[in-house]
């Protein structure tokens, strides 16, 4: 029979909660640099894309 | 500035034609480019001292004098990349409310708070940079109407963005 020893047990909820934490605490922080870094690139990108069409 | 900062991208296009747009635009959005790294590992500044203080903005200026003086031949081109990076902060200064220095005070005529100014500021400077980028463009029979087009999806951009301020004045910051 597979049974979870408990290392394995531990090991897992020591992750769980990590994972938990990070995704809680870095959530709103990675959700603004996604959304600035897009800003970003939109701003970037539009000028360029009308730059080359002129410039064809 | 959000929009306005490609005017003066266009602009500097005008003054040096044979620099790169991509690395104007690269340079007019520096500082908030480093903002976009600085909050993507954890580092950001609510107040952008290592980002938009005037020691952060002249360092970036150097380093992009540096770089692009040594992929080019002549004094020009870098001296005005740095310039571009220069006008960020003043630029800013306009708009937002921006750090001198560490411990040093915080200033800027905060027009985010109304995005009716915001946008009528932004598009002034994004119109006085489209038009001085048309004089940039190959030879037509109808310039105005390459000149009407970046106009007018750059003020659709800002108008975007000063609109998505009014409806969403409570999203968090990094």
């Amino acid at each position: 029979m597979l049974t979870a020893s408990e290392p394995t047990l531990y090991l897992s909820s020591v992750l769980g909660e990590f994972a938990d934490a990070a995704l809680f605490e870095s959530g709103p922080r990675l959700l603004y640099a996604a959304r600035l870094i897009g800003a970003l690139l939109v701003a970037t990108l539009v000028p360029i894309l009308i730059d080359r069409r002129f410039r064809r | 500035m959000y929009i306005g900062h490609v005017g003066a991208a266009l602009a500097a296009k005008r003054v040096r034609r044979n620099t790169g747009l991509l690395v104007l635009l690269v340079a007019t959005y520096t500082p908030d480019w480093v903002d976009g790294g600085l909050c993507l590992t954890g580092a950001y500044n609510p107040h952008g001292i290592l980002s938009h203080s005037i020691p952060a903005v002249l360092l970036f200026a150097l380093v992009g004098f540096v770089t692009y003086a040594a992929v080019t031949d002549d004094w020009t081109g870098p001296s005005v990349v740095a310039a571009v990076i220069l006008s960020h902060m003043f630029l800013d200064w306009i708009t937002g409310y921006k750090p001198t220095w560490p411990g040093g005070p915080m200033i800027g005529l905060r027009l985010y708070d109304h995005p009716i100014a915001d946008f009528v500021v932004e598009g002034v400077v994004i119109l006085i940079g489209a038009l001085l980028y048309g004089r940039t463009l190959p030879p037509r029979r109808r310039p105005w109407v390459d000149v009407s087009i970046m106009l007018g999806a750059l003020l659709g951009l800002q108008l975007t963005i000063d609109v998505a301020q009014i409806l969403m004045r409570s999203l968090p910051k990094c």
